[in-house]
């Protein structure tokens, strides 16, 4: 097992096999049920044409973020630090945080009533309970940190695969309804931002990776397994037969349902790690996990009211896709222009992302229902200010380059 | 001052613990509502002056058991596990290290479901009807008390040492803004009736004082915690024989109380009173629980962060079965091993004093047994299939004695 010397220990253990199953097994439901959504709002034809491309366009960036990070083994945090600066790291502190609970908060409301009306049973009153339940114990075994992560996703990989093969198979769903094939670039841009932010926070798991390599092929797997797990769920149907409560297939569900929401909330955990390493270093470790995992499950409890939460997340979404796109401008332009002073840049970086976060603000307060839509202009707006600005630096550096040679060729 | 020599001094943290420190630590451990009812329960039997008499002579007679179990871990500071070891064999040892898991496990649910419908009654908050109050409250409290798990003994040290004094002025508090201070007394004549009551209460924790007092800085002062926490005991109990309008029947606050008057000097402090003791009392639990959960649980999961997974795990199981099932029964067969437990350690280390040795593997075996007997029939009392109007800790008290004389005999054979 390689260490790292100079930085916390993080072990570098994890092979492509390890990285595919914590990312894959943890997607959660609301992220899965996209193959389903899209499907709903165009044909199923064009709902896969979509999901592939969108996944394609993840797996570009996915490599991107992975490289910016890799060499030295940064955690989210530390990785937009490198772009941002301090304050642009403590911007995203903030969000992380926010993010980490609205998912937390999100995986449990989405699942458990999902429950309830598969199995349609009478859970209001024992609703909560159960939630907090789970959120214990999902804080109980992120005690366990990143090697029982790697080991639960590890062994449940191949059982959540064989159950999706089995409810695919099972379906009543056949071939000739899924009408006709196309892509639609809103299902794209729809099966994208699904998963940027989740992206956003790829280094804080890659860090672990063996090797570049390993890492890379890590996320070509990725896709092609989320790809089909999105896809599946067009087939998937969450309706039993009256009377089924205790056939083989109803069960297989409850257990999908129920270890799903652990996994990803115990993977949302280790993202929220990163955060909780930079404030608090001295609670590094298990215990840092296990009250991420306590604050999440108080926040699951308390916070009952459906509509901040929902305001809360599409704010939180829009801000990681902008500075996802911030980030992958950063990097390309760091590839192709070398002259630029790093603090400079970095304060070019942040001003983007404040544009693109102030834009996502202003049309999310005017309107919470069109997510999707105010994500793209919060990304659209930093990609015109970064356009704007590396336009007016690019030519100001040449022409004050061009004059200094001219007075160096007068003297 | 006589020094404590300890076996384990490279592992055991915080070896120097004051005399206030230790009676901190257990006293805010059982300055609970279910513990102080018990001055309530004595007095539904006697007269004020029997049961003050009784609370006195009940605390004595406690005051001398407990000097008895202290001292057989002072030595060594071994803990309540450590001395079950030495006295019911390594067999034996296992089957205490379960019961003192399992007993930390039903207190704990017990004690914070009865915490959460008592603070639910008092803090009347508008909310939508559909949210459950009861799971948030109860929530709260594992949180925090999870998260006060943490530390092990230190974070305990530190909660009690603060918490204690809060706990006494919020007691305080709490008799003085009673609006009814009657005391219901009974209508039996001046008597002890109620002292089994003041030790079935009490002998259960007493079992568990080794590991915590193996944290004494020295004997002298484990015998200034003991004599400090006997002293406040009693003050307790005489002061909680006022509490009869406020405490209903199961233990929970009378509602009757809070709702035909909207006292805030009453209600405040008993919700800071609830709050504060069931915390204390849960982290007290947890490192008494800890040092079982040290022998049965894989190396992996015992160190440092064995508070945490104790407190969490036993968390998790409350949230999801509090309330769903009574725990009466379980509480009462677990407090009961406890006390025979305590029994058997209290006349094995007589035995042994005696012998001027620890027991062999003949008396080992007759201790152990002696309380798997009493526990046996305890748990036969509490079905109803037998004895079950005989006091449980007198019939306990018989059979493990009876147990027991094959060991005394036999000490006079080899002499």
């Amino acid at each position: 097992m390689a260490i790292q010397i100079g930085k916390p220990l993080i072990s570098h253990d994890q092979n492509f096999i390890h990285l595919t199953s914590i990312q894959s097994v943890s997607l959660g439901l609301p992220v899965i049920f996209i193959g389903r959504f899209l499907t709903t709002q165009y044909s199923a034809g064009t709902a896969i044409c979509s999901i592939l491309i969108g996944n394609f366009i993840l797996w570009l960036i996915a490599i991107s973020i992975i490289s910016m990070a890799f060499e030295e083994r940064k955690n989210a945090i530390e990785n937009v630090k490198t772009y941002l600066g301090k304050y642009g790291a403590m911007l995203m502190w903030v969000i992380l945080i926010v993010s980490f609970l609205n998912w937390f908060v999100l995986q449990i409301n989405f699942t458990l009533p999902t429950l309830r009306t598969y199995f349609n049973i009478d859970l209001s009153s024992n609703l909560v309970r159960l939630g907090a339940g789970i959120g214990f114990l999902t804080a109980l075994l992120a005690i366990g940190g990143i090697r029982l992560i790697k080991w639960i996703t590890l062994v449940s990989l191949p059982p959540i695969f064989c159950y999706y093969l089995y409810a695919t198979v099972k379906s009543d769903y056949s071939f000739s309804s899924l009408g006709g094939w196309g892509l639609s670039i809103p299902a794209i841009i729809t099966a994208i931002l699904t998963l940027l932010p989740g992206v956003i926070n790829y280094p804080t798991f890659f860090r672990h990776s063996k090797n570049k390599a390993d890492s890379y092929l890590a996320i070509t797997l990725m896709t092609v397994l989320i790809s089909f797990f999105e896809i599946a769920t067009i087939w998937m149907q969450f309706t039993k037969e009256p009377g089924s409560e205790f056939s083989f297939f109803a069960i297989s569900t409850l257990v999908f349902l129920l270890w799903s929401l652990i996994c990803t909330n115990l993977v949302n955990i280790y993202f929220a790690s990163a955060c909780w390493e930079s404030i608090f270093p001295q609670f590094e470790g298990a215990k840092g996990y296990a009250i991420i995992g306590l604050i999440g499950t108080a926040a699951y409890t308390f916070i009952q009211i459906y509509t901040p939460i929902l305001f809360l997340e599409n704010l939180a979404n829009c801000y990681l896709a902008s500075l996802g796109i911030v980030l992958l401008i950063a990097f390309l332009v760091r590839l192709m222009v070398r002259h630029r002073p790093r603090p400079f840049e970095k304060g070019v970086n942040s001003f983007c992302w404040l544009v693109g976060c102030i834009t996502a603000t202003i049309l999310t307060v005017q309107d919470t229902q069109n997510n999707n839509q105010t994500i793209l202009y919060g990304m659209g707006a930093c990609v015109v200010t970064f356009l704007v600005i590396l336009f007016i630096e690019e030519n100001a550096w040449a022409i004050q380059n061009l004059w200094k040679q001219k007075n160096l060729a007068g003297e | 001052m006589h020094q404590i020599e300890h076996s384990s001094s490279t592992t055991l943290p915080d070896t120097h613990q004051s005399a206030w420190e230790l009676a901190s630590i257990q006293l805010s451990g059982w300055t609970s509502l279910p513990i102080l009812a018990t001055s309530i329960a004595i007095l539904q039997n006697n007269t004020f002056l029997g049961a003050l008499l009784t609370i006195i002579v009940g605390n004595a007679i406690l005051w001398f058991l407990r000097l008895g179990i202290i001292s057989m871990s002072y030595e060594k500071r071994q803990s309540t596990l450590d001395i079950a070891r030495d006295y019911l064999g390594k067999f034996g040892g296992y089957f205490i290290a379960c019961l003192l898991l399992l007993s930390t496990f039903f207190w704990f649910i017990a004690q914070t479901t009865t915490a959460s419908h008592s603070i639910t009654h008092l803090l009347t908050i508008q909310e939508n009807p559909k949210i459950d109050q009861f799971t948030q409250i109860s929530v709260l409290l594992g949180t925090i008390s999870s998260l006060c798990c943490m530390g092990g003994i230190i974070l305990l040290k530190r909660l009690s040492t603060i918490a204690f004094p809060i706990l006494i002025v919020l007691f305080l508090l709490i008799i003085y803004a009673i609006p009814d201070k009657t005391i219901h007394t009974g209508e039996a004549s001046l008597s002890l009736a109620g002292l089994s009551l003041v030790l079935a209460t009490n002998l259960g924790v007493t079992s568990d004082l080794p590991t915590f007092f193996r944290h004494s800085k020295s004997w002298e002062t484990s015998l200034k915690a003991l004599t400090i926490i006997q002293l406040i005991s009693i003050g307790l109990g005489i002061a909680s024989l006022y509490l009869g309008s406020i405490i209903a029947h199961g233990l929970e606050v009378n509602q009757e109380t809070f709702l035909s008057t909207d006292h805030m000097l009453l209600k405040a402090p008993l919700i800071g009173f609830i709050f504060l003791s069931v915390i204390c009392a849960n982290v007290a639990n947890v490192y008494s629980a800890s040092v079982g959960w040290e022998l049965v649980a894989p190396k992996a999961l015992v160190g440092s962060k064995e508070y945490f997974i104790l407190g969490l795990g036993i968390t998790t199981i409350f949230i999801l079965v509090a309330d769903l099932f009574s725990l009466d029964f379980f509480l009462q067969v677990s407090d009961s091993s406890l006390v025979n437990l305590c029994m058997v350690l209290i006349l094995g280390s007589m035995i042994s004093r005696q012998k001027q040795r620890l027991p062999d593997l003949f008396e080992k075996s007759s201790y152990f047994l002696a309380w798997l007997a009493a526990s046996a029939i305890n748990i036969l009392q509490y079905s109803d299939v037998m004895l079950s109007n005989i006091s449980s800790i007198l019939v306990s008290f018989i059979i493990i004695f009876l147990a027991l004389i094959p060991s005394i005999l036999r000490k006079k054979t080899i002499n």
